[in-house]
């Protein structure tokens, strides 16, 4: 047991490094980030409270960091930050972009120990359930990828794209099992996640679409110059960067987001954020108070959607962040499964362990960072890392994941489903959330169909 | 005509930023290869250690794999420079810009200003929004005589820069 915990603190503090430096990238997206290097600290062996604990530990590290670019630069960190994008474009506006940051940062922490405290808690009170879900998985999840694909921009056509795509998994399936002897998830699910990277990296190959893209001119970033003020201790208390106003705000909506799991993180955040913001009427009071509560809630929202379908559904991946980001502690064949994974080897004690040894993995780099270096890192960023190089290290990443599991024919799944869900994600709006739950609801849907089929013969 | 074209526009926007396509070929190609010699190696590496479980000695080489993966990335941005200019300054914009981007009218302002509490008065004092402080309407508790000369002061240094 000391072992895990030494070997959790570890990845924790490593992970939370690690993610500080990728939220501060701009536009990096979460899911592309997090998911593969977590699929190799599981595959790798780590205990099981340890892969919790590293989970806990990147998600809080770049919630806080991903609001790094977004005050300093008005550039998204990740797709999470996007919401506070107008916040921090009027903090510029005011001059104050360095208050925006630590509203956010501080709002990031709250939220964390709210997400940790109400996700355990909303999971105990739902374990019930996790019996009931186990047996009729296959209809739940078809239900679930149902409401997510209304729920997305391309609404029914969503719903109608759910067959053609599930075939199309299913049919790869097939050919992996020729293959190699075993159905795949990684090489799917990898493809799904640089679906939309891939499908622009197709598109400059057309070269009617090049001339598109074609730019006489690099792009102009913004950056704020250096803030003047009082200095501040290493680690700042949190309680006093924020007013009581907006503790109380940031607490009941960040406990609010929590159980919302199986909604869109990015839609609980603007919406937590208008609930806040439209209750004041100033101006520096109402910016500062929505983005510090969207912060905290979009932090919650992913907790609270790691920790209960975990502890509270058995395991079972409902919501966007176990079909996501967090997936790897639900599924990575060959060491966890649907029926064996993280959710079935820890008991309560040990989540709450872990979650907080995540939690302060994560905060302890990440904070100190975004109250004192911000600006200087973003600065850093801008001119160290080129675009180039990050598209670069994705490809290498994912070609190796995928000839992992499956050899060559693995990195041949992963690019056909990358391409033809890249499309439907960009193109006509089928976001890469509903392709996550069509992969858990495919195996259902195309066993219902050919049953269909069968009869209509 | 169509090819001038193409020759005068030097850079491509993908996935959100503007890169150089045969660099971002070239990179491609560096990290992929670099990864999966990593990997490789690794993966031959750990499974002639007959003291290692297989799992885990093919799960161990994907460690190595991404230290090739970090060394790739690192070679690239070396090689190929970020395509971006930094601009560093404040905008000049006036409150009621501000107002407007941020969908408020100067009268909710003054309404806003009037009932404000103590303690986001005093957060706006100490980063010295004076520019905001002095539409505080004078029947309010919060209003003070010297907000108006601080941010005419202000406003001066501004106009000297």
């Amino acid at each position: 047991m000391l072992t895990d915990i030494l070997v959790a603190l570890g990845l924790a503090v490593l992970g939370g490094v690690l993610y500080t430096i990728i939220g501060i990238i701009p536009g990096t997206d979460e899911t592309a980030t997090m998911a593969p290097l977590t699929i190799v600290v599981v595959l790798a062996g780590a205990p099981h409270g340890a892969v919790l604990a590293w989970m806990v530990g990147i998600i809080v590290a770049m919630q806080i960091s991903h609001t790094i670019p977004t005050a300093m630069a008005a550039l998204p960190g990740s797709t999470m930050a996007v919401p506070m994008v107008q916040g921090c474009a009027i903090a510029k506006r005011l001059g104050i972009p360095h208050v925006a940051m630590r509203k956010m940062a501080t709002g990031s922490l709250i939220g964390t120990v709210v997400g940790i405290a109400i996700g355990l808690i909303a999971a105990l009170v739902l374990s019930p359930l996790g019996t009931f879900i186990a047996t009729y998985s296959g209809q739940i999840f078809t239900i679930c990828a149902i409401i997510i694909a209304l729920m997305s921009s391309a609404k029914w056509a969503a719903v109608i794209a759910l067959i053609p795509f599930s075939v199309l998994i299913q049919a790869l399936q097939r050919i992996a099992v020729e293959t190699t002897g075993h159905t795949v998830f990684i090489c799917i699910f990898m493809g799904i996640t640089i679906g939309p990277m891939i499908y622009e990296l197709f598109t400059v190959l057309v070269p009617e679409k090049r001339q598109q893209q074609a730019r006489q001119q690099v792009n102009e970033c913004w950056l704020a110059p250096e803030a003047k003020g009082k200095k501040m201790p290493l680690f700042p208390n949190p309680f006093k960067q924020v007013t009581k106003k907006q503790l109380g705000y940031t607490t009941a909506l960040s406990a609010l987001s929590t159980v919302t799991f199986t909604m869109s993180p990015v839609g609980m955040t603007v919406v937590t954020g208008e609930m806040a913001g439209g209750r004041c009427k100033e101006l520096y009071d109402k910016i500062t108070t929505r983005m510090t509560v969207q912060d905290a809630a979009s932090n919650a929202t992913y907790l609270g959607a790691l920790l209960i379908p975990l502890l509270g559904l058995g395991g079972m991946p409902i919501g966007p962040l176990a079909g996501g980001v967090a997936s790897p502690l639900f599924n990575c064949p060959p060491r966890y499964t649907l029926e064996a994974n993280v959710a079935s080897y820890l008991h309560f004690s040990d989540y709450l362990i872990f979650c907080i040894i995540g939690m302060i993995g994560g905060a302890i780099f990440a904070y100190p960072v975004a109250m004192h270096k911000a600006r200087s890192w973003t600065a850093l960023m801008f001119k160290k890392i080129s675009h180039e190089a990050l598209i670069g290290a994705f490809c290498g990443l994912i070609v190796m994941l995928a000839f992992y599991e499956a050899g060559f024919i693995g990195v041949i799944i992963a690019v056909t489903i990358g391409l033809f869900g890249g499309f439907l994600h960009s193109y006509f709006g089928i976001h890469t959330g509903v392709q996550f739950m069509a992969y858990y609801a495919s195996s259902w849907i195309v066993t219902t169909l050919m049953a269909i089929g069968t009869k209509l013969l | 005509m169509k090819k001038e074209q193409t020759a005068k526009a030097p850079y491509t926007e993908v996935w959100g930023d503007t890169v150089v396509l045969w660099q971002l070929c070239l990179a491609a190609l560096i990290c992929v290869v670099l990864t999966m010699v990593g990997f490789l190696l690794g993966r031959s590496l750990f499974l002639s250690m007959e003291s290692l479980e297989p799992s885990l000695a093919k799960g161990y080489s994907l460690l190595t794999g991404i230290l090739g993966c970090f060394i790739g990335a690192a070679i690239s941005a070396r090689s190929f420079k970020p395509k971006r200019v930094v601009v560093e300054k404040f905008e000049q914009s006036t409150i009621q810009e501000i107002l407007d981007q941020a969908g408020i009218t100067m009268e909710e302002e003054i309404e806003g200003l009037r009932h404000a509490s103590p303690e986001i008065i005093a957060e706006m004092e100490s980063l010295e929004l004076y520019s905001l402080l002095c539409l505080v309407p004078e029947d309010s508790p919060n209003y003070k005589p010297e907000y108006r000369e601080l941010a005419a002061k202000k406003e001066a240094e501004k106009n000297v820069d």
